[in-house]
């Protein structure tokens, strides 16, 4: 019996000894936080000192405070020349801080300016550019002004440099935002995303006819065109980064064009996630995160632009498009604002 | 104490294997649509070369009581799927202590065996890799007689089965428990009947990128009846036919997951063998194996898919020796 136990003790040995250990994939992970529930689709979301500034589609236009995960506001419509008009489907929205401003265009509407301030109301000012527009970015400017670039998918790149402007009619006061500069560079193409650095680039997707890049003497000069790429697949938002432009190009997955290649023409352009169908596209340090509408989010490792690694695909919902906020990635979904932690 | 020889095996297989990766007839259909999933093969079937090595080695003998191990490498070339080419080694150790009574330890290793090209759904909608697995798996086995000419071995294993990067999504940590019975008879041969009860864990379920949403855990009943002839035979020294069959039910509930979901399958192997001792050092068998996968689904799509049928053909040549320093 003694021995038996001899030779027990020695396969045991050899069965931890012989064990082995899984294989590690080079997949990140995300962790799903908070959902911030808007309701109505959530298409684009703009954040300043903690607060989201939300496009919820139906639901209008709603303001969360991102560390509580509280609704502060929500505006399903809006008070003009006496009547009350609702939001149809607010598609695009942004935060202007230091002019007290929001601005919110509907999808293929013009770009509507509301002031909201300390009252918290949200009260509108008037429309800027025109119909068409599929997408904006707004410049604070000195002076309590703003320069705003749009990508208007009829006419092409419209830009304005704009001031408020008060009139006193029948002891009303009535305040509207006019251009003080302004202009509109005509395109080929039919834009649908516009990206600038604010300072002397601006970028263009202008769909089957890829991406335009326009020099800025200074913000609120007119932009010139510098260089165009036509690029496989319809170029639909472009973000510009320090070290180049991310092309989201629909079926046709995702580009990236480095500063050199744009400003020389030289080297190659760089195409991945091919075979996917990529909305849009943000970026912090070394990751970029593709919005691949029904299937969520796709990670990429871009420490090598010119080599982006995958690192996996994460069903969070129907995603539209994203932005980095603490590190942490705020999600427009389908179902609200997911606030996704990336484990890379 | 007597010192013991050192026996040594070494064999060759020359075979054949009508669908190497295993396709579906749905699946044979379509190739033509996306050739990539040959993974570069040119015919599904494919020539196979094996060689086997085996050591086996008594550590003592002190009358009844022995304790013995024994080791094996195989390494595997298929000559029209290179993709597939694998080696697999085993190690066991038997202490015995009287006619069918023993106590066995097994470890054995199978690295990087390829199944076949897949689509990497963690990070894309349709380029494929290479799918390659390892297993590691370990059975403490004891067997006892029940009364003359008739025995049992009962016994627990524990299967890691583990995949290659791209494909972790897939991992198992199987655990069986095995029951067989044998039984001598007289002037035929051995006749038996082994049961195993399977359950597989997916342990990377959620943890890897999308495609680990779903649940790959499963569990299993495989049974396994050897009929081995070996007397009144007249020209050959053994002839052989099994049967081995595998029910399997998959744990996923989800409706999203349509390819798992509800499904099970029953894998059958028949086995047919002939041995022929030519000398005391060499001898030839003649064997071959018929697969076939029958799948059930709510879904026509994953019958079709999942449902295969195999053929595989082998002629062994083994030849044995002992080395005894004395």
């Amino acid at each position: 019996m003694i021995i038996i136990k001899k030779v027990i003790f020695i396969p045991i040995i050899i069965f931890f000894i012989g064990c082995m250990h899984p294989n590690e994939e080079s997949i990140w992970s995300v962790s799903e936080g908070v959902v911030l529930s808007t309701d109505g689709f959530c298409r684009n979301v703009s954040v300043s000192n903690d607060l989201a500034y939300v496009a919820a589609g139906q639901s209008g236009v709603q303001v969360w405070d991102l560390i509580s995960g509280e609704r502060l506001h929500g505006f399903l419509g809006y008070s003009q020349d006496g009547s009350y008009l609702e939001f149809d489907d607010i598609a695009l929205v942004q935060r202007d801080e230091e002019n007290d401003l929001i601005f919110v265009a509907e999808s293929n509407k013009k770009v509507k300016i509301f002031h909201f301030g300390d009252d918290n109301e949200l009260l509108y000012r008037n429309e800027i550019m025109s119909d068409k527009t599929k997408d904006f970015i707004s410049f604070n400017v000195s002076g309590n002004r703003f320069t705003m670039f749009v990508a208007d998918n009829d006419d092409g790149l419209k830009w304005g440099t704009y001031r408020s402007d008060t009139t006193i009619v029948f002891n009303i006061e009535i305040i509207n935002w006019m251009p003080s500069t302004g202009g509109e560079v005509a395109t080929d193409g039919k834009p649908l995303g516009v990206d600038s650095d604010g300072v002397s680039k601006v970028v263009m997707a202008v769909d089957q006819l890829g991406v335009e890049f326009y020099d800025l003497d200074t913000l609120g000069a007119e932009p010139v065109l510098s260089s165009r790429f036509d690029l496989e697949g319809n170029a639909e938002q472009v973000k510009l980064t320090d070290i180049g432009a991310f092309v989201s190009c629909d079926d046709f997955g995702a580009y990236f064009l480095s500063n050199n290649y744009i400003e020389s023409g030289q080297g190659s352009v760089t195409h991945f996630a091919e075979d996917l169908t990529v909305d849009h596209i943000s970026v912090n340090d070394n990751i970029a995160v593709l919005s691949i509408g029904p299937r969520g989010i796709a990670l990429y490792d871009i420490s090598d632009p010119l080599k982006p690694e995958p690192r996996g695909i994460f069903d969070i919902g129907y995603v539209y498009r994203s932005k980095f906020w603490n590190g942490k990635l705020l999600a427009c979904t389908r179902s609200g604002l997911k606030i996704v932690t990336i484990n890379s | 104490m007597a010192t013991t020889p050192l026996n040594l095996h070494i064999s060759y297989h020359s075979g054949y294997d009508s669908n190497v990766m295993r396709f579906s007839l749905k699946e044979i259909e379509n190739v033509a649509e996306n050739k990539d999933v040959m993974g570069g093969a040119n015919t599904f079937d494919s020539y196979i070369n094996k060689i086997n090595t085996r050591l086996q080695k008594t550590i003592f003998e002190i009358d009844k009581k022995e304790l013995s191990i024994s080791s094996s490498f195989n390494l595997s070339s298929y000559a029209h799927n290179p993709n597939k080419s694998y080696w697999s080694g085993n190690f066991s150790t038997v202490y015995k202590w009287g006619s069918y009574r023993n106590l066995k330890y097994s470890l054995r290793h199978l690295n990087s065996y390829y199944l076949r090209h897949y689509t990497d759904r963690d990070v894309s909608r349709s380029s494929l890799r290479a799918c390659f697995f390892s297993d590691r798996n370990q059975i403490i086995t004891i067997t006892l007689p029940i009364r003359k000419r008739i025995w049992y071995t009962i016994g627990t294993g524990y299967l890691q089965r583990y995949y290659d990067n791209t494909f972790t999504e897939f991992d198992l940590d199987i655990y069986y428990a095995r029951l067989r019975l044998n039984k001598r008879i007289k002037k035929f041969g051995t006749v038996s009947l082994q049961v195993d009860r399977v359950s597989a864990e997916n342990v990377t379920y959620n943890k890897t990128a999308v495609s680990s949403n779903f649940d790959r855990s499963y569990d299993a009943i495989e049974w396994y009846l050897p009929i081995k002839m070996d007397r009144s035979l007249s020209y050959f020294n053994q002839a052989g036919l099994s049967f081995r069959q595998e029910i399997r039910v998959y744990e996923a509930e989800a409706l999203d997951d349509a390819l798992h979901s509800g499904r099970n399958h029953k894998d059958l192997k028949i086995d047919l063998w002939l041995n022929k001792k030519i000398s005391d050092r060499l001898e030839i068998t003649l064997s071959s194996r018929f697969r076939k996968r029958d799948t059930e689904s709510s879904y026509d799509w994953v019958k079709d898919l999942k449902s295969f049928k195999q053929m595989q053909l082998w002629c062994k040549i083994k030849w044995a020796f002992t080395y005894d320093n004395y």
